[in-house]
């Protein structure tokens, strides 16, 4: 390099990026750009503190100034930025004259030409190098500004997803509000029957409903219908025909003798006037219209098309299924409606229900069905209504594993014993000694005489002969001819049968198992002869309809002896009987 | 209980108690087993009796095989309708010999 004498300031408008260094390599002073390029810089410090020097491996006042033909790149430690230049010698200092090395296709610096317009040049270049540090601030900028705008996005994602599902909630919770508030009826408190709904609603509303209609305390209206489809359509048309029937069934409607319209009278008008907008709308309904009288003991039923109705019978422990005859609503206008009545007695037990329960799946497509109701109405039929609907629901939601596609509706009526027609009667203490036994049988025959059936001789015998042989095998077996000890008697009277209960405390055993009973019909006649006993039990059973034994935990016996005095058919179907 | 008279050899066993059950079958039992002894030909009169359990037809039964073993037979009359129930509910009219009357249950064995 040829001695060239220029001034300070025109290095620094040359090269506004240069460094001047003392011998030692402490940085004496900058150019004017490289501090607004990197403020940090204090005079003093050492080059290397601010500065990787790449291009050399010794880096050291003699050899730059050794090598004043050696190019070096100066780049700045955390930063991208590169210096590329030469030292040149002053004095006891040298100065790294310098321009930006930017190695990407974004930036390109002018090369510096000596001739032409040397200032020109020089502005050029500072433009260049201001241009730089713009296009570095926004390219940080533009990060940023990327960076929160992904953010903001997200958020804004977010918060839609959670309005959205706030919203189908929402949507979802007034729809089973209105359901509720429309479709489903009110539970009706009585102290004849108690009443208990299982409602599962699916993910969508439906046309699932029902409702009650008290008339007086003998006589109350059970309804239970499905409209065809889902979602507001189908509750909407259930809803409208819900009104009706509403309006058909209320006091209005009542006859001038003071008596309850009959069921299918109601139903009637109910077909007349909802049917033809039912077949416009091209939908229909099943429907369920049911009546229980507690005075005849009797429930009617007019059927639309609804799922069987299921009757337990406490009597004979057996489930009777209640089917119908008549199309669903909306179908054609029907003026001859197929009616059915069936007896019923206190602690009997019916489901209703929606065919929601019985297409319940479990994983491999098996259906829940009505065998498999049955079965759990039998199983559970001896506790209360809500127990028995929360039998059903346990065993729905085992079969299925929580996983329904349709409404699952389902009410168990109970015929309660305790406010209904059934009476006890005075009970009667005797000890537990032999001859007590005729005390027992005027005790029964007073109470049972009252009953017609009963007044027959041979009816009467066959219910004191049981009672004989169930009160002497307390005492002989259970109490062990103890003559310290008391039995208790309890007589009740249903509207169909009469139940002895007999309370000892001694050791269990069950009369009502039929293991234990020997069957006569099997033993010959020769063996008869030699028998000493035995027989007990084998009467017992064969002069009753029903014996129940159960034991508590304070280790007392109850054993039921249950005769039906009330033998009649208990179903007719007619269509007639609202001509009367 | 009962009282018993002796017609020809027929021993006849006229009940006095309107029930027979597990409070007194064993005082019927105790009282006949002595008596059948000495009569090959027993008879009872069943008219008295309204109500029987399976104690009661277990003493009668008890009866008819302590007569069986002295080699007698017994013969029952005049069972009451609710009595007659039991006694066909447990198969014991296909063991017994029972006549209507006194006249036909005597003319069995051939008396007169």
């Amino acid at each position: 390099m040829k001695n060239i004498t220029i001034s300070f300031e025109s290095i620094n408008m040359l090269f506004p990026l240069h460094i001047v260094l003392d011998d030692k390599l402490h940085i004496v002073s900058t150019g004017s750009k490289l501090k607004r390029l990197y403020e940090d810089i204090l005079e003093g410090e050492l080059l290397e503190k601010y500065f990787i020097i790449h291009g050399t491996r010794s880096f050291c006042y003699t050899t730059i100034c050794e090598n004043t033909n050696q190019s070096y790149i100066l780049q700045l430690r955390d930063s991208h930025i590169k210096l590329k230049g030469h030292f040149v010698k002053q004095e006891s200092m040298c100065i790294f004259l310098c321009q930006l090395f930017v190695e990407s296709e974004e930036y390109k610096p002018l090369s510096l030409k000596a001739t032409g317009d040397f200032l020109l040049n020089i502005k050029s270049y500072e433009k260049k190098i201001d241009d730089f540090i713009e296009l570095k601030k926004s390219l940080e900028e533009q990060a940023e500004v990327i960076k929160e705008k992904e953010r903001a996005l997200a958020e804004e994602k977010e918060r839609s997803r959670i309005d959205k599902e706030k919203h189908s909630r929402s949507r979802k919770e007034i729809g089973f509000k209105i359901q509720k508030a429309l479709l489903l009826g009110r539970l009706p408190k009585r102290d004849n029957l108690t009443i208990e709904v299982l409602n599962i609603p699916s993910q969508e509303v439906s046309g699932d409903f029902y409702d009650f209609f008290n008339h007086d305390t003998k006589c109350m209206d059970l309804v239970i219908g499905d409209v065809m489809g889902k979602g507001i359509a189908a509750a909407l048309v259930a809803a409208a025909l819900k009104g009706v029937l509403i309006r058909s069934a209320s006091k209005r409607n009542l006859t001038t003798r003071g008596q309850v319209t009959p069921p299918q009278k109601i139903m009637k008008m109910v077909d007349e006037d909802i049917t033809p907008e039912l077949i416009a709308l091209e939908t229909f309904a099943t429907l369920s219209y049911n009546r229980f009288d507690l005075f005849t003991h009797k429930l009617t039923s007019v059927d639309y098309g609804h799922t069987n109705i299921l009757h337990y019978i406490f009597m004979t422990e057996e489930v009777n299924r209640i089917a119908g005859q008549n199309l669903p609503l909306g179908v054609q206008q029907q003026p001859q409606l197929e009616i059915t009545i069936e007896s019923f007695d206190d602690n009997d037990v019916f489901l209703f229900y929606s065919d929601g329960i019985l297409e319940a799946q479990n994983n491999e497509g098996e259906m829940f069905g009505e065998e498999r109701l049955i079965e759990t109405l039998k199983k559970s039929s001896s506790k209360s209504s809500s127990e028995i609907v929360q039998t059903i629901k346990s065993d729905l939601m085992r079969f299925s594993e929580g996983e329904f596609k349709d409404d699952v509706t389902c009410i168990a009526v109970k015929i309660e014993e305790t406010f209904s027609q059934t009476k006890i009667y005075n009970v009667m203490l005797i000890t537990s000694r032999l001859d007590e036994l005729k005390r027992v049988r005027n005790y029964i025959t007073e109470t049972a005489s009252k009953i017609s059936y009963f007044q027959e001789e041979k009816n009467l015998n066959d219910l004191l002969l049981a009672a004989t042989e169930v009160v002497s095998n307390i005492i002989r077996h259970g109490y062990n001819n103890d003559p310290g000890n008391v039995i208790r008697i309890e007589v009740s009277v249903s509207y169909s049968w009469i139940r002895v209960c007999f309370v000892d405390k001694g050791i269990p055993f069950s009369m009502a198992n039929k293991e234990n009973v020997n069957d006569i019909q099997e033993i010959t006649d020769e063996s008869l002869k030699e028998m000493e006993g035995g027989f007990g039990l084998y009467i017992i059973h064969s002069l009753v309809d029903k014996v129940n034994y159960r034991r508590d935990s304070k280790g007392n016996n109850y054993l039921d002896l249950i005769k039906n005095f009330q033998k009649e058919t208990s179903r007719i179907s007619s269509s007639n009987l609202d001509e009367k | 209980m009962f009282t018993t008279e002796t017609n020809n050899d027929i021993l006849l066993i006229t009940l006095t108690v309107d029930v027979l059950d597990a409070s007194n079958n064993n005082d019927f039992k105790d009282q006949t087993s002595e008596v059948v002894k000495q009569q090959p030909k027993v008879l009872i009169d069943m008219s008295a009796l309204t109500f029987i359990d399976s104690s009661g037809l277990g003493a009668i039964l008890s009866c008819l095989r302590n007569c069986n073993e002295n080699k007698g037979k017994l013969k029952l009359f005049a069972i009451s309708k609710t009595v007659r129930t039991l006694f066909e509910l447990v198969r014991m009219h296909k063991v017994f010999d029972i006549y209507n009357t006194k006249e036909e249950a005597l003319a069995s064995f051939g008396a007169k």
